[in-house]
């Protein structure tokens, strides 16, 4: 042991050496200030090799090599702009915005070289081997709620009972916020009623689903306070934290627990978070089902590569975290509004240590509204510049140095609003008002520029490709970047001030409108398009401009077109399914009119399911008008059998001779619930299989396409919402429906709207779910947008391709 | 000195129309007679042209100071201007030539004249052009521009006590306006050449103050050098041959400026230039003039002053050859007393001296801040860059150019810069509103520096809506248009030090082989007769300018032996097939090539062919020295010499259009307004692209981008190459002499051969090398010299050695590797990618080993 041990530290200093030595050696021949004609010569053979690396190599060694190359080419331009571009200080405002410029490119940088080390060999881990029954620790599981529904609340708490796991070691545990002492007593009588009946109605609930009701005196420390609170009153080894809408599957324990058997100093054990709904890219740029989304790449890589250098942290949910570590650091952190992150943060600098698994363990729900997707995001940033000011990683005694880098860029990732607005409008000061705050000839933009962008975008497509759509993160981050600048300079003036604000995720999008947010979007196209209006007249006119307006004018209308994909964003879809659908392939028995046949369970939401069976079974003239019914699905093995699922038949598609069945769930009761997550959420393969569909990957050429077409359509598409009838709401109904609650046993919405927000809730259909809106609806809403065009077309065509490529025997799914 | 009675007017204006007539048609016939030293009112063969000779009119507002000489009273005897390397030639509508001119005390101490004598362009618009002359940067007259026909000769008379004992700074300044032509094309058609034959300070000769420390005040010749004549009796051993070309190097040294012109034989007459007389004791005695000396006991150096049979003689002897060594010494040592006038305007003349890392202004090189109302502002500036730099793509000069520009501008207006004729940046002004810059900064990429001397011309093209109209008399047309500040910088990078082999360019800017090897340089003189030795001193007392110092040359007629660095002068003939090899260029081309000129010989005259100066010689701005007969120039073309006729650089470039007519009446507007083809060509490529079409910008872009690549690949493929060293193939059988300089990567193995069809015109050749403004252009591995005109084709080395020339250090290895990298793109692009390859796998076997793994 002690010579094994002795070879290796010997091995690895003598590799530690050969990088340093390799390291050194390339600093040495990039700081060569070669001329601009070798430089060309040298990035374009960079890229050549790159591409045949890509091409004809697989495996770590090509993937490094890969990535040197790109790196020192990324470096020669990074010391090129540092040295040679800077306008002379002797002419202060050009040399003032290019300093700025600068600092924004070397932001980027950073940011990617500290992504690159980071993401060096991201982790796969095997699953980790189940230990006996009796061996397996004590587990209580945290709900913490807010303002949830009792829907969402419902099934979480059904898929939480149901997880395959001894029911006498899993204790779970509803964290109710809402129902405080603090909220019972409220200056607001109406207020205060309300929380009273939640409190009761909840305490039914989990009566009923054998969970345990937990609410405390004062909402203090926010969500960190609440499970604070659970942890008062838990006795278990382990905590899993579940945000109230994220929803587990089955197989969520075994799939983690093994791990804390492994390593006696592991806290915490983090899942991804996978989401049912589209965030509002996804949903108004219509990327749900085939591009994949935005956090994948988070949860995908980078806490994968984390995990290599024992970083993964907590992200406050869809996770599991031993007692005795939180204890130590006295339950979970609460200074900052993230404080999911700061606890980990915390157990890290003391030794502990953390897992990721990369599996999707959990359904979730993300925001739906624009204004709701920066409010959250706004509360991440702020939550991540609070830890950054307030307990810098780079002082945290007792972490090691690659997890202050590892901290370190995820805080300062949250820095990217402010670059990404430097960068939309650094070209019209040129086009504007002819500052030069780039000094380089033609040849050298093209020598090191041009080639410099080229090859960061094969880096970044060739790391994340999978993940990660050519410039869609340009777009969220100019979609954020417009808010959350202002978020970040709050921040950095009083850190201690934001407070948690919960992240509303039941809003309403019944029809199609501009977002509320979408004015400021709207100026700063209409600006850039004025830009790009005033570059292109100066230099087709005004003579004496350069070709220096001809790469600013470019410049200025990929911003334009980023701006334009920005506009499609807050250009509101109507929800088309009110409650997002996860594609299952379960066995089931379905009784409608006194037959029972085995049918296939395809597609679930929490108001529906499409089920697939022989055509034979359904009588004439069946699914003309509703029909009810009763679904029993064949448990996963292992798990319980639960009741039959009272059902509605809503629609029938006929082949020759299958036939699909839409069946609508009515009436759903706490029984009803328990059957419905089990069927929903009895295997976890289904939410990874919907994952890995949309995870192909990208090329350049193509996702360019994509993204150009998106900033020319897009604002068409939002110029025509913005002038759409306004629908007035009718105020009469809104008092109403809150207190009577009319939709007690109809609210499977986890998308019940809250009554402020949604005067139309009361003229849904009251008693049921309402009808899936018909896909021809969405098929219309393309053709309005002018179908024909051949570019959208194409696109389109592509993209079908793509996502039935393996299932072309199979149907298309009905649900959209 | 001549007089001329005065006569009536009219008369003589016919005759001297007539006699001008005369002039230029015989000028191909070589019958105008030149001298060395000699009278110039000789020159043209008859009285000066009338303008003349008629009394000056005083121009409207102002009195002219200028006076026309009294022919006769003045033409005879002036102190005459040096040569630099801008030549004789004010050019454009603002540009200005300045001289140091050394004087004796005596010589400032009496009543002077400044005598200016110049001819102009048809095209100069006398009532708005002005020639000015300063001294000591005081105005001390001007006249107006009127020369079109012929010389004409103007004397301004110099205050009592202006000029110093020393180095005196004169100033030529013209403003000059084109006629009928408003353009910036047109400016181009405005020169004023200056006469150097019939110009200078009519001053005492310096006669008995002349002493040994004011040699500087020793006087050039019409071309601007200095007579050297080194005194023979009989055919001097090649020890002797060494010291008296020591010597001639020492006084090249001691004048700074004037380039010698050296020729062997019996002493000359006249003020200008020296009779050298060097050698032992024993070897001069009975040499005339000796016996005032009395006894030599020791290292000796005399100036015996001039007489009227001889100019002012300089002895330098002693009793053995190590006594003569160290006069030699003591003559290139010899200075004017400190504080002695502008001495640092004489350093400045030979361009301003940069090692790198320096920050200069532009008043620092000699350019104050201008104003200017006309359409073409040219600014040019001379630095001279270490002989041991290398240039290549690793750094940049930076100008950062402070000034203002006017409202109103077309929006064509833009600055230009050019490299050593070569096109560095091009800056638009594009505020119609005009603009005021304090620090517009311009990259000029170092690979279009050489070493030694090089020429920055900075031009402001500033044309205005108004120019189409062209109304000269317009009120709003001298208003100022553009300015520039003196306190516009300059910034030099740090430099690589090192020598690329071979580079003319590096031998011209600082001799190098022979001053930087190890090995005592040998000057190699198969047949050292009179002309091919007065070639070979000549040469070498350029050289020794170029080093600073005397380069101890151990004359041999061997090519073979010795250790050191070699320069081969001699005839073609004269040299082996293996001499001519070794510096790469190929024998049988060049006996070919040379066949019907070996037996060239001059044509017969007092002064050979050399310096023969006429108006279609002022006319065309040839250098004074490059003056071979046209006869000598083949009728036949030799295959391929048009192509290579392209390539030739023509000094200066492109700013000389077709001789004129000599007649002087005045001109239709539309004979003026003619340009020569090129210029059209050029006006009408200038037109469209500025025409505003994106497409075109496009193309332009796209084709950057390909000429870029192909440039890149083309890069890449002759550094896979691996640069074999081919022999020369241009062969220029217009060229009267070839410098060439053999490759290999040793400095003491170096041979630079300079060759020419025969003895004769060898020296001719050499003599036109080593003009200023020829010289400066040398540059390559091989030049070929047409003597008739002073231009070069230059031959390129496919590959160099880099041979370092410093003590080591970090900083310079640094440079140095950036330069050699940047000249060897394919092994800068093989690195990198070996580092990326080394870089990648090192990362992945230490990834494996740190942090958590995944196997």
């Amino acid at each position: 042991m002690g010579w094994a041990k002795k070879e290796r530290r010997v091995r690895i200093g003598a590799r530690w050496l050969a990088w340093i030595v390799a390291t050194i050696a390339g600093l040495v021949l990039l700081g060569q200030p070669v001329g601009a004609q070798n430089q060309l010569v040298m990035s374009l053979a960079a890229m050549l090799a790159m591409l045949v690396l890509w091409v004809f190599f697989d495996g770590p060694r090509a993937r490094f090599v890969f990535l040197a190359l790109g790196s020192l080419v990324v470096l020669r331009y990074v010391l090129w702009r540092v040295t040679n571009t800077l306008p002379s200080p002797g002419d202060p405002v050009g040399f003032g915005f290019g300093l700025v410029l600068l600092l924004g490119e070397l932001y980027c940088v950073f940011i990617l070289f500290v992504s690159l080390v980071i993401n060096a060999d991201p982790l796969r881990r095997p699953q980790p081997g189940v230990a006996r029954a009796a061996d397996l620790p004590d587990v209580d599981v945290f709900v913490p709620t807010y303002n949830e529904d009792e829907g969402i609340l419902a099934m979480t708490l059904a898929a939480a009972r149901q997880m395959d796991y001894p029911a006498d070691k899993l204790v779970v545990w509803l964290l109710d916020d809402g129902g405080t002492d603090q909220k019972c007593a409220d200056a607001d009588p109406a207020k205060a009623e309300a929380a009273r009946r939640r409190r009761i109605d909840l305490q039914r609930l989990c009566g009923d689903l054998g969970c345990h009701y937990l609410t405390r005196e004062r909402n203090e420390h926010a969500k960190a306070g609440n499970l604070n609170n659970g942890l008062a009153h838990a006795r278990g080894d382990i905590v899993v934290v579940f945000d109230a809408d994220h929803v587990p599957f089955r197989s969520f324990l075994t799939e983690t627990v093994g791990h804390f058997a492994q390593d006696s100093r592991l806290f915490l054990v983090q899942t991804p978070h996978a989401f049912l709904n589209p965030d509002p890219v996804e949903r108004n740029l219509r990327t749900f089902d085939r591009m994949p989304s935005e956090n994948e790449m988070f949860y995908s890589v980078t806490q994968r590569g984390l995990d290599k250098w024992n970083g993964s942290f907590f992200c406050g949910s869809a996770a599991l975290l031993r007692r005795t570590a939180l204890d130590e650091a006295g339950g979970f952190s609460g200074i900052t509004i993230t404080e999911d992150c700061e606890t980990a943060f915390e157990l890290h600098s003391r030794g502990w240590t953390s897992v990721y698994v990369d599996k999707p363990l959990i359904a979730g729900l993300q925001p739906d509204t624009l204004t709701d997707f920066i409010g959250q995001r706004s509360r991440w940033c702020q939550g991540m510049f609070q830890i950054l000011i307030l307990k810098n990683p780079l002082f945290q005694k007792g972490l090691k140095p690659i997890q202050k880098v590892a901290y370190l860029s995820s805080m300062t990732f949250w820095f990217f609003p402010v670059p990404r607005l430097i960068f939309m409008f650094a070209p019209l000061l040129h086009i504007f008002f002819d500052l030069k705050i780039f000094v380089a000839s033609v040849d050298e933009s093209i020598a090191y520029t041009a080639t410099y962008i080229v090859i960061n975008l094969m880096l970044q497509n060739y790391v994340y490709g999978k993940f990660r759509w050519p410039f869609v993160s340009e777009l969220y981050e100019y979609i954020q970047g417009l808010f959350l600048a202002k978020a970040i300079v709050s921040v950095v003036v009083s850190p201690r001030k934001p407070t948690f604000n919960v992240t509303n995720k039941g809003a309403t999008l019944d029809h199609d409108h501009l977002s509320a947010l979408a004015a400021p979007f709207v100026a700063v196209y209409l600006l850039l398009l004025a830009g790009c209006g005033v570059a292109a007249y100066r230099y087709l006119f005004e003579p004496g401009v350069t070709n220096l307006m001809l790469v600013v004018g470019l410049w200025t209308f990929f911003n334009l077109i980023t701006a334009g994909a920005a506009l499609g964003v807050c250009a509101e879809r109507k929800v088309t399914e009110r409650t997002p659908s996860l594609m299952v392939d379960r066995q089931g028995a379905l009784t409608l009119g006194g037959r029972v046949t085995d049918v296939t369970v395809e597609r679930v939401s929490a108001e529906a399911c499409t089920v697939r069976l022989n055509a034979a079974f359904l009588a004439p003239g069946m699914g003309l008008k509703p029909l009810p019914g009763s679904l029993s699905v064949v448990p996963v093995a292992g798990a319980r059998v639960a009741g039959p699922l009272a059902v509605t038949l809503l629609a029938v598609e006929r082949t020759r001779d299958e036939a699909v069945c839409r069946l609508g769930f009515s009436a759903l009761t706490t029984q009803d619930y328990v059957a419905l997550s089990g069927l929903m959420y009895g295997e976890a393969e289904a939410m990874r299989r919907f994952q890995m569909r949309r995870r192909r990957h990208k090329d350049l050429f193509t996702g360019t396409l994509q993204f150009v077409w998106w900033g020319l359509a897009e604002p068409v598409r939002a110029l025509r919402y913005a002038f759409l009838p306004k629908r007035r709401p009718a105020p009469a109904d809104a008092p109403a429906a809150s207190p009577t609650r009319p939709r007690e046993t109809a609210r499977l919405g986890l998308r019940s709207p809250g009554p402020d927000h949604d005067p139309f809730g009361t003229t849904a259909n009251p008693t049921g779910p309402a009808p899936i809106r018909p896909a021809p609806a969405a098929a219309a809403g393309a053709n309005d947008e002018g179908a024909g065009d051949w570019v959208r077309l194409m696109l389109e065509f592509e993209n079908e391709r793509r996502l039935s490529g393996g299932r072309a025997d199979r149907r298309k799914p009905v649900a959209s | 000195m001549r007089g001329h009675p005065p006569r009536p007017v009219r008369r003589l204006r016919r005759i001297a129309r007539a006699v001008g007539l005369c002039t230029v048609l015989l000028v191909g016939a070589a019958s105008a007679q030149t001298f060395l030293g000699g009278r110039p009112s000789d020159r043209f063969g008859g009285p000066p042209a009338p303008e003349t000779q008629r009394p000056a009119t005083p121009p409207a507002g102002g009195p002219t100071t200028g006076r026309v000489a009294e022919a006769g009273s003045s033409i005879a005897s002036a102190r005459r201007l040096p040569s630099g390397t801008r030549g004789m030639r004010l050019s454009g509508e603002v540009d200005s030539l300045q001289y140091p001119v050394f004087l004796t005390p005596g010589q400032a101490r009496g009543p002077a004249r400044m005598r200016v004598s110049y001819l102009s362009a048809i095209s100069v618009a006398p009532e708005s052009s002005a020639l000015t002359v300063t001294v000591n940067d005081e105005k001390i007259g001007w006249t107006r521009v009127q020369a079109p026909g012929a010389v004409k000769v103007v004397e301004f008379a110099i205050p009592e006590g202006r000029l110093k004992p020393g180095y005196n700074a004169v100033r030529l300044s013209v403003n000059q306006r084109h006629r009928v032509d408003c353009s910036v094309e047109a400016t181009y058609e405005l020169w004023t050449q200056i006469d150097p034959s019939r110009t200078g300070l009519v001053v005492q000769p310096a006669g008995q103050d002349l002493d040994l420390r004011n040699l500087a005040a020793l006087e050039p010749d019409e071309s601007g050098a200095l007579p050297v004549r080194v005194l023979l009796t009989e055919k001097p051993s090649p020890k002797r041959l060494r010291r008296m070309i020591g010597a001639v190097q020492a006084i090249a040294l001691v004048g700074r400026l004037a380039r010698p012109a050296v020729e062997f034989g019996g002493p000359m007459a006249g003020r200008a230039g020296v009779n050298l007389v060097v050698g032992t004791a024993e070897e001069l005695r009975g040499v005339e003039g000796m016996a005032e000396l009395g006894a030599i006991t020791g290292p000796k150096l005399a100036l015996l002053p001039d007489r009227s049979d001889r100019a002012p003689t300089l002895v330098v002897t002693g009793l053995g050859d190590d006594d003569v060594a160290e006069t030699i010494q003591t003559l290139a040592h010899a200075r004017p007393p400190e504080g002695s006038g502008r001495e640092d305007l004489a350093d400045l003349t030979r361009g301003h001296e940069v090692w790198g890392g320096e920050t200069l202004s532009l008043q620092d090189v000699g350019v104050a801040s201008q104003e200017f109302n006309g359409r073409l502002l040219r600014t040019r500036f001379e630095l001279r860059l270490p002989a041991d730099f290398i240039p290549a793509d690793y750094g940049k000069v930076m100008l950062h150019l402070a000034g203002a520009s006017a409202a109103g501008l077309s929006p064509e207006a833009r600055i230009i810069v050019d490299v050593n004729g070569r096109n560095a940046a091009s800056v638009p002004l594009a505020y119609a509103n005009g603009e005021l810059f304090e620090d517009s900064a311009v990259p000029l990429p170092l690979s279009l520096w050489r070493p030694g001397l090089n020429r920055i011309d900075i031009s402001a093209q500033v044309p205005t809506g108004a120019d189409r109209a062209c109304d000269t008399l317009r009120p709003g047309s001298t208003q100022a248009r553009f300015l520039i500040l003196q306190k516009t910088r300059i910034v030099i990078p740090r430099l690589a030090r090192a020598v690329r082999n071979p580079d003319l360019a590096a031998v011209k800017g600082g001799a190098i082989p022979f001053v930087a090897a190890g090995g005592q340089p040998r000057l190699v003189l198969p047949t050292p007769d009179r002309d091919s030795a007065g070639a070979a001193a000549v040469i070498a007392a350029r050289l020794a300018i170029a080093a600073k110092r005397i380069i101890d040359f151990e004359v041999t007629s061997d090519a073979e032996g010795g250790r050191g660095p070699a320069l081969v002068v001699a005839p073609a003939r004269a040299l082996t097939p293996a001499t001519i090899a070794s510096v790469g260029l190929d024998p049988d081309r060049i006996r070919q090539g040379w066949e019907g000129r070996a037996e060239t010989v001059a044509a017969p005259g007092p002064a050979g062919a050399e310096g023969i100066l006429t108006l279609d010689r002022l006319r065309r701005n040839v250098p004074m020295r490059c003056a071979l007969p046209s006869a000598v120039m083949p009728l036949r073309l030799a295959d391929g010499a048009a192509e290579r006729a392209r390539e030739r650089r023509s000094v200066p470039p492109a700013t000389v259009p077709s001789p004129m007519p000599t007649a002087s009446p005045p001109v239709p507007p539309s004979d003026a307004d003619g340009a020569s083809s090129s210029d059209l060509v050029a006006k009408w490529d200038q037109r469209l692209r500025s025409g505003p079409s994106s497409l075109d910008a496009l193309a332009e872009v796209g084709n950057t981008v390909a000429d870029r690549a192909q440039q890149a690949w083309h890069a890449l493929a002759d550094g896979a190459g691996m640069a074999q060293a081919k022999s020369v193939a241009t062969f220029d059988s217009r060229a009267s002499l070839i410098v060439a300089q053999g490759a290999g990567s040793s400095l003491d193995a170096g041979v630079v051969l300079v060759t020419a069809p025969n003895a004769w015109l060898l020296k001719a050749s050499a003599s036109c090398l080593v003009d200023p403004r020829v010289w400066t252009n040398l540059f390559g591995r091989a030049a070929f010299l047409d003597a008739a005109e002073g231009t070069f084709t230059i031959d390129q080395p496919e590959g160099v050695s880099v041979i370092e020339t410093q003590p080591r250090s970090l900083s310079n290895l640094w440079l140095l590797a950036a330069a050699w990298l940047s000249l060897n793109p394919a092994i800068y692009v093989a690195l990198m990618m070996l580092v990326a390859l080394c870089l990648g796998l090192a990362t992945a076997a230490l990834v494996r080993d740190v942090g958590r793994s995944n196997r």
